[in-house]
């Protein structure tokens, strides 16, 4: 049995959501894609991240501003509003500048009217307004109103003491690392539930009607290794696990500062693995940044656990290797119509496009994305750079995923201490001399650290060879 | 217009990005600090590799010449309120960050 719905209050109007479901999904459901605005150009922003890193979403909700709208799930009454169409010249204007702005030179807005001090003092009461973030709240009267329903206690912060081994990250590489453990361990996870980002998608997509990954054998192999891992941890005495957790920050040589729902929490180390996976990469082709242009780990969250309605939706996957065909598989059991388009570089096994023609999804071949056109302010089609010949097709959806490769997270390896380098072959900054995916030493400060899986710079096709070995 | 967005938090296009590096802000640091690129919402999580890729592009030079950033916590939003929640005192000999030691070597 379903639950029963919650109503939101969107800018006054009320919403029938699905619980469970964080504001952006719902929004989503609703048509509403385009979230915020960007501050300069006032361009179209969204939930493009799904995740909490990108802050397209950042919304006014129950009064408090700068919320992000995809980590933040629905309830009750509650009151969600787009922050900046409260702007003093509001949207109009902020559109206005976006389509003159090519007029004027490059930096503008920090190089005229700074002198004299008059003028300047001038400029800046006019120009500060068009980001539009709107006014704080009276926070007394937020507290107030809160009281009426669930209000939140104050954030507390607590002290987790000492481990033998903390994991960030409760991916395949993380989960891995922590049963190999044996000692005392911390397992931090984003997420409310252990498995990674791909765990819920593949649990979906082998549910589908036709069922989409017949011909995907090695996903289906990390589907099982996942379970494993996870039930195996489960079973494991030594580890704790610490759910709807993030890392605040990395202070050497072995601290962490960790958020959780109740608040900030302090926890040290003996050993430290940095397991905390890629972020999409979108690519730079013009107007990338259109609400409904996603990569895989976004769609793994909005078709996974915030479950958007996709029937009848027509979706480009665009890329190659296994992300793209997990997320078509995942579109295709959600209902949507796929349009799989391959990259140049892609080169999937037999298969693999018999399972796309036995689905019935459209393929392209041989293309990338030249830009993104839209229509009221989200996704409307994309236009391809076919290759030779220089023809330029377009393909109408409404929403793209954007295979691109994996960019990995390094922030907090980089806190502790790690070296890391620049290297586009594995997606970003990476620690140096990393090899198969992992790197294994001491940090400057004295620290045992091991950094593994897509954050040091593996993708999800060298795992796929890992499990399958 | 259509425009391609380097940094979608400050609203940097790879036209503006160029255009600073040509006006002699040749070191990541520096277009980082006069673009802001890096400086949004998201702290650089979209955009500080792609402008560092874009910046060895410019000058010609192998990426790994382009040293990452100098990323000091926090990396997750926080409210005023969780952080007045921390025992600070404490703490605070414990909390060097990367920046302590790299300011100095990275010249920010």
């Amino acid at each position: 049995m379903a639950d029963p719905a919650v109503t939101i209050l969107f800018e006054g109007r009320p919403l029938t959501c699905r619980p469970g479901q964080s504001v952006a999904a719902a929004l989503w459901d609703h048509g509403v894609k385009v979230l915020s605005h960007s501050p300069k150009y006032g361009r179209p922003r969204g939930a493009s991240c799904a995740r909490g890193h990108c802050m397209g979403c950042l919304m006014r909700i129950d009064g408090v501003p700068n919320v992000r709208a995809c980590n933040t799930p629905v309830r009750e009454d509650l009151r969600v509003a787009r922050q900046d169409t409260g702007a003093v010249y509001g949207r109009p204007m902020q559109a206005a500048l976006a389509n003159t702005g090519h007029l004027m030179p490059v930096g503008f807005y920090y190089k005229w009217f700074t002198k004299p001090t008059i003028v300047a003092k001038l400029f800046m009461r006019f120009i500060r307004p068009l980001t539009g973030v709107g006014r704080l709240p009276d926070e007394t009267a937020r507290r107030a109103e809160a009281a009426g329903h669930d209000a939140a206690p104050p954030p507390r912060s607590r002290d987790l003491g000492r481990w033998d081994t903390i994991v960030v990250g409760g991916g395949a590489a993380g989960l891995g690392a922590a049963l190999a453990a044996e000692d005392r361990t911390l397992l931090i996870d984003d997420a409310p539930r252990s498995g990674g980002q791909r765990r819920e998608a593949l649990d979906l997509a082998a549910a589908g009607d036709g069922d989409p990954l017949a011909g995907l054998h090695r996903l289906r192999r990390l589907r099982e290794v996942l379970h494993q891992r996870d039930a195996l941890l489960d079973a494991a005495p030594h580890v704790t696990r610490a759910a709807a957790t993030t890392v605040v920050g990395c202070y050497q040589p072995d601290m962490l500062l960790l958020r959780d729902g109740t608040g900030l929490a302090v926890a040290r180390a003996d050993r430290i693995v940095w397991a905390a996976g890629a972020l999409d990469q979108l690519g730079l082709f013009d107007d990338h940044d259109l609400p409904g242009i996603i990569g895989p780990r976004a769609l793994y969250r909005l078709a996974g656990r915030d479950g958007i309605d996709l029937r009848g939706r027509t979706a480009v996957v665009w890329g190659h290797g296994p992300d793209q065909w997990l997320s078509a598989a995942l579109l295709h059991a959600r209902g949507a119509r796929v349009i799989l388009a391959l990259d140049p570089t892609a080169a999937p096994d037999a298969d693999a496009l018999a399972t796309a023609r036995r689905l019935g999804w459209r393929l392209l071949t041989g293309v990338r994305p030249l830009a993104a056109l839209g229509r009221a302010g989200s996704l409307a089609a994309l236009r391809w750079d076919a290759g030779q010949g220089g023809t330029r097709d377009e393909t109408a959806c409404e929403l793209a995923v954007i295979c691109g490769r994996g960019k990995p997270v390094y922030d907090g390896a980089y806190q502790l201490g790690a070296d890391l380098v620049l290297d586009p072959l594995r997606g970003g900054y990476v620690p140096r001399g990393a090899a198969a995916g992992r790197w294994d030493g001491r940090t400057p400060a004295g620290l045992r650290l091991l950094i593994a899986g897509e954050a040091a710079g593996a993708t999800l096709a060298d795992l796929l060879e890992e499990v399958t070995a | 217009m259509s425009k391609r967005i380097l940094c979608r938090c400050e609203d940097v296009t790879i036209e503006e990005f160029g255009k600073a590096y040509r006006d002699g802000f040749a070191e990541m640091e520096a277009l980082k600090r006069f673009t802001g690129v890096g400086t949004g919402f998201c702290q650089g999580k979209g955009c500080l590799c792609e402008s560092a890729l874009e910046l060895a592009r410019l000058r010609g030079i192998d990426p790994a010449q382009i040293p990452l950033t100098n990323i000091r916590p926090p990396i997750e939003p926080l409210t005023f309120e969780e952080l007045a929640s921390l025992d600070l005192p404490p703490l605070m000999g414990e909390m060097e960050t990367a920046l302590l030691r790299k300011d100095p070597e990275v010249g920010s």
